[in-house]
């Protein structure tokens, strides 16, 4: 599970609450579960903080505070629409949220005036566009916490306000990486390399390889270890493979 | 349970709209301004979705019957179907949808109207020849009626063109308002029928097979004719065993007497779709397994100790 926040201050919490380690001289902290990275404010550093943490298949959930003009101060909210300029994006929220959605607004500046319906912040399409490069849609959550409204302006806001409003809605916090935790996750790989590092196989050879191994896995047939040895070429690999899957028939 | 529904700006207030919107007070609404920005988009993973989709109401803009190859009639010289429905409640492993699309959130086009002149419009072009419309390609036809209305829109249009044939494709045992209307005689309730094993293994949230038997048996006495789909039939270990019993089950249950025919077809998709399926499904067992034309022979030859050879439409190219 990969979470980002912009700010240390709302990221602090979360660090205290799952006891995570700052990796040494980055602004990273992780227990064998959690990665967490404070990336800075704007798009442009919540997409760098997830491309440094960023890993194939993960899954990713930002969270931050922003600004409505007549939310209450405090209200947590996961994006269900993320606009910026004319951009839209949709995050699929697979999972019974632990609280309301809401359509969200990345800006580049800190916005005082709110002209429409949407929850200003300043990270949300940046994280959202970096993550999908790595993982499917579905798994990309976007939490925010409203830190502002026209009465209580985001000049009013203090580092330790930030802090208080992410520790008051900890409850959410913890329900959506529940969730997100119990999504499933794609299969590993199947392991080519005792072929690999023994054989030489041509790229399209490694594509067969690849997909006749996930196809001896899916109808469980034994492994044979004696196809590792140096003495078979890829040919001959892949058609013993070929022959043991062909003559498998479905079991139900 | 739908959780999100949404919904294209230019319907928010359509009728349709307003009446879905009432049965789930609940659901988050979000408006886009055309459906594709949400469905199939890159990045979407069809599986994942499948564990809750979203509906999505959308109206649709252009083409709206298509013609089907020869190979896939029941009997008409003319054939084409229509999808008011992209994607459907039930998980079958078999489904070619899972490929074709990245989504499994379901889309109900809600311009009935738009479809249903289009479908007149096929009629009277094709006037000389006699025609069959199957609904239910790309979704369940029955599965979201309580959602969707289909029946009361479209079967009192058919009603009205009593020479063209109807097809309602389905897994459903949601028959309630099949039943509360009188049956039409050119509408066909196509079932779509596999041996319990193999239900119980590949037709993931579809009803078993002796409750869609038990809701044949219902449309029949109600006055429907029924149609039997075994397609696709899916080669595995003891395949004769397994589909001669299933036969005898389903003959043995149905009255022959209302029964409108019988389609066989093997498991099969073009080389794209199973790319995309096998992407997001490497582990499945089906995918991985060879599928061997013997099966269709054999279940050729079972079915026709049923019923007649006229009855039974074969969906293959036959060597």
């Amino acid at each position: 599970m990969i979470i980002t926040c912009a700010l240390e201050m709302e990221a602090k919490p979360i660090i205290s609450h799952y006891k995570l380690r700052k990796r040494p001289l980055v602004p990273i902290w992780e227990n064998s579960d959690i990665i967490l990275a404070v990336t800075g404010s704007s798009l442009i550093y919540a997409a760098l903080g997830v491309a440094k943490v960023g890993k194939s298949g993960g899954k990713f959930l930002n969270i931050g505070i922003g600004g409505h003009k007549n939310f209450e101060i405090g209200t947590p909210l996961i994006a269900n629409k993320i606009h910026f300029e004319h951009f839209i994006e949709y995050p699929q929220i697979i999972f019974t949220p632990p609280c309301k959605t809401h359509s969200i607004r990345t800006v580049l500046k800190p916005e005082n005036t709110y002209p429409d319906h949407n929850v200003y912040e300043m990270e949300g399409y940046g994280f959202f566009k970096a993550a999908l490069t790595f993982t499917d849609c579905e798994l990309i959550t976007l939490l925010k916490i409203i830190s502002d409204n026209k009465l209580h302006p985001i000049k009013e806001l203090s580092k330790n306000t930030v802090s208080i409003l992410i520790e008051q809605n900890f409850n959410i916090i913890e329900k959506t990486i529940e969730a997100l935790q119990n999504l499933p996750c794609s299969s590993p790989p199947v392991d080519l390399s005792p072929f690999l590092t023994k054989t030489h196989f041509t790229e399209s050879q490694t594509l067969k390889l690849k997909r006749l191994l996930e196809r001896a896995r899916a109808l469980k047939i034994p492994k044979d270890d004696t196809l590792f040895e140096t003495k078979y070429t890829s040919d001959q690999i892949l058609k013993t493979l070929e022959d043991k899957v062909t003559s498998t028939e479905l079991k139900l | 349970m739908i959780e999100t529904l949404y919904i294209e700006e230019n319907i928010i207030d359509h009728p349709r709209v307003n009446k879905i919107k009432k049965r789930y007070p609940q659901a988050s609404i979000i408006t886009c301004k055309k459906y594709t920005e949400v469905f199939n988009r890159n990045g979407q993973n069809f599986r994942l979705q499948k564990i809750k989709p979203a509906l999505i109401l959308a109206e649709k803009t252009n083409t709206f019957v298509h013609p089907i190859p020869k190979a896939f009639a029941v009997g008409a010289e003319q054939n084409f179907y229509f999808s008011h429905l992209l994607n459907c409640p039930f998980d079958c492993s078999y489904c070619f949808l899972q490929g074709m699309y990245k989504s499994a959130n379901y889309v109900l086009f809600i311009n009935f109207e738009d479809y249903q002149k289009e479908i007149a419009e096929t009629i009277r072009k094709n006037s000389g020849h006699s025609c069959t419309f199957f609904s239910g390609y790309d979704g369940d036809s029955l599965a979201l009626e309580a959602v969707t209305n289909f029946l009361d829109e479209f079967l009192p249009f058919f009603e009205k063109f009593p020479k063209v044939e109807l097809e309602i494709r389905t897994k459903s045992i949601n028959i309630r308002h099949l039943l509360s209307r009188k049956p039409l005689e050119n509408v066909i309730v196509a079932y779509t029928l596999n041996p319990t094993i193999i239900a119980q293994t590949l037709e993931k949230k579809a009803p078993p097979l002796t409750h869609r038997l038990e809701a044949i048996k219902k449309l029949q006495s109600h006055g429907y004719k029924i149609g039997l789909r075994f397609d696709p039939v899916i080669y595995c270990q003891n395949y004769q065993h397994i589909y001669s019993d299933f036969f005898s089950e389903v003959f043995q249950t149905i009255d022959l007497e209302k029964f409108h025919s019988a389609s066989l077809g093997p498991f099969r998709m073009p080389k794209g779709v199973e790319k995309q399926m096998v992407k997001i499904m490497p582990n499945s067992p089906l995918l991985a397994s060879v599928q061997k034309e013997s099966i269709l022979t054999f279940c050729e030859q079972q079915i026709k100790n049923y019923i007649p050879q006229e009855k039974l439409f074969l969906c293959y190219a036959q060597s």
